[in-house]
């Protein structure tokens, strides 16, 4: 398998496993000490491992040096794309390195994340996105909102990312464990990207420029913290969904005749019977004077399917029993969906990309 | 930093043949990976 000639130390070339693939780790983190020596350790078995610390106020720096990650210090918070962009720059990975994976500072990888995400690099892929799976300890083993996000990554993958896939036509990639091409980095990481969710700009900036393909590699496994409370899940899926919204409209998507607008088209029809479907359905019955069990049973044997299904393939038992949960969260994210839609309106673009992350664990 | 985009929408009917070979793929992807363990 080759990407590109390869330059540079031995140690990132035999760790991938891919003679001529040289790779390296970039990870931006602002006051992520508790979880960044993790993150790292995970990753410097397998390529070479950057760290930019972004403004942070705690021993971020230290800890990832100290895990074995080179080091880069800002002493301002410019936001993520900024920091990956002067990591980018200063450090000229990308004419050093072949692919660079980008993970969050609370991603920790497979120990052969980097080798099975290598191994999708076929001709004219652009970037490899990992399968994303939600740390779950013990102490937080009936929190719902684990659960949910647990159960949600699954039947996505599962389903819709890997029919995505196939088909070429990728709306989102994981901002938390996504393989670069480094000449395609090159050239969709701006210092400041227009959107609150930097990702989505890479993502469709990828489809627009025609730099390559975007694939799944569901053998390559990383872990990322998710939200412990509604305030903190509510916040994250919002600038998500907000962040997907701009980029639908900053990048006209849907507006042109390729597989990719039109696949995307279909998402947004799904979006809209996802969000209005329930309550219409609801508002009918009751209106029509015929509420009865169907409408119930409807949804509810979709839910328990999906979600016993979830259970199984996860073996994570427990989810079978937070089926109620998941399900009235499941109702909360079509709020979201509306909420979403009225901040893109009112701030369709952003000039900064920051944010406050959710509670680390 | 944490909490990069990754919006787990799980689609529905507009997306079904999506879906379809989603299923398909992943399906296929758990007999071979039983099927190579059963070998080796």
């Amino acid at each position: 398998m080759r990407l590109l000639p390869s330059r540079g130390t031995d140690h990132a070339r035999r760790a991938t496993g891919v003679e001529t693939t040289r790779v390296a780790v970039l990870v931006a983190s602002k006051d992520g000490a508790s979880t960044i020596g993790a993150t790292v350790a995970s990753a410097v078995g397998q390529a070479d491992v950057f760290v930019v610390s972004d403004g942070s106020r705690d021993r971020t720096g230290a800890v990832a040096r100290a895990a074995g990650a080179h080091v880069i210090e800002l002493t301002e918070n410019v936001g993520k794309p900024a920091a990956i962009h002067h990591a980018l720059t200063t450090l000229r990975l990308a004419e050093r390195y072949d692919a660079i994976a980008i993970l969050d500072d609370d991603t920790t990888i497979a120990p052969n994340f980097i080798r099975k995400a290598v191994e999708r690099f076929r001709e004219g892929v652009a970037i490899v996105v990992g399968r994303t799976m939600t740390r779950w300890p013990h102490e937080n083993r009936w929190n719902v909102w684990l659960g949910s996000r647990a159960y949600a990554y699954w039947r996505y993958q599962a389903t819709l990312r890997r029919g995505q896939s196939a088909l070429g036509v990728m709306n989102c990639i994981s901002g938390s464990n996504s393989v670069f091409r480094s000449s395609v980095l090159a050239q969709i990481a701006i210092e400041q990207t227009p959107y609150i969710v930097d990702d989505t700009y890479w993502t469709l900036e990828t489809h627009r420029r025609k730099l390559g393909r975007i694939v799944y590699a569901p053998d390559a496994h990383a872990w990322v913290c998710d939200p412990l409370t509604l305030r903190d899940w509510y916040r994250q899926n919002l600038r998500w969904i907000w962040g997907m919204y701009q980029g639908i409209a900053g990048h006209h998507v849907g507006r042109r005749v390729t597989r990719f607008d039109v696949a995307s088209v279909l998402l947004m029809l799904d979006w809209c019977a996802y969000v209005f479907g329930m309550p219409i359905a609801i508002g009918l019955a009751l209106w029509l004077g015929w509420f009865s069990l169907h409408l119930v049973l409807f949804y509810a044997i979709g839910y328990a399917a999906w979600t016993l299904l979830a259970a199984i393939a996860t073996k994570k038992w427990r989810l079978a029993a937070m089926l109620p949960a998941i399900a009235v969260i499941d109702v909360i994210y079509r709020v979201v969906f509306v909420h979403a839609l009225v901040k893109t309106i009112r701030e369709p673009r952003v000039t900064s990309c920051r944010w406050v992350s959710p509670v680390r664990y | 930093m944490s909490g990069s985009g990754e919006l787990p929408f799980t689609g529905s009917i507009f997306t079904l043949p999506l879906l379809v070979i989603g299923m398909t793929l992943t399906l296929a992807g758990w007999v071979v990976r039983r099927l190579a363990r059963e070998d080796a």
